[in-house]
């Protein structure tokens, strides 16, 4: 769990923001939402798996 | 420590809002890494506070459940508020205070065993 992880995020983020203008200005509005869902699925999973982690951490930590 | 972590919470916070303009789906989720990356960086100092603690109890041999019920509501106390406050973020303000409704509802049940034990000692006096 490092700095990387955020950033990696981040990067992803824009990228698709970017890539949905350029499609919209293409005139293809469904490529557009499909490429935004689908890297929103790709950060979800990422997301998950980290609060996963913190979930059974604090879990072992608070004997909960 | 502090240092970083105020720094850290800076530059997420003016990335977040560039991220927002794009897609507020992104930004909650870049929220929620940031808050857990935060923890992460704290992790150290909450273990040396509970075996603190924990060495604090065996010392004053108070009854180990009754620490136990502490960590536990401890435990509790952040992780509903962690969901909470994302939840605000996110913008559901319902979502947010019936997720901590529940935490203060399982705290409290945790409570009630303590508060029987309190009333009949004090009963028993």
């Amino acid at each position: 769990m490092d700095v990387n992880i955020i950033f990696q995020i981040a990067a992803v983020g824009i990228l698709v923001a970017v890539l949905n203008q350029v499609l919209v200005r293409a005139g293809r509005e469904e490529q557009a939402m499909l490429t935004t869902l689908a890297g929103l699925v790709v950060v979800l999973f990422s997301v998950i798996t980290h609060i996963n982690n913190l979930f059974s951490t604090v879990r072992d930590l608070f004997d909960l | 420590m502090a240092i970083k972590i105020a720094a850290f919470g800076i530059f997420v916070s003016v990335i977040l809002i560039l991220l927002r303009q794009e897609n507020k789906s992104f930004a909650m989720t870049l929220n929620i890494l940031a808050g857990i990356f935060i923890f992460y960086l704290i992790l150290p100092e909450i273990n040396k506070i509970l075996l603190m603690l924990n060495n604090l109890g065996e010392n004053i041999k108070i009854q180990s459940n009754y620490i136990l019920i502490l960590f536990k509501t401890i435990g509790i106390a952040y992780i509903c508020e962690f969901a909470s406050q994302i939840c605000q973020d996110a913008g559901e303000k319902t979502i947010a205070s019936k997720i901590s409704l529940g935490g203060k509802i399982l705290i409290l049940s945790f409570a009630i065993p303590i508060l029987n034990e309190l009333i009949q000692t004090v009963l028993n006096l």
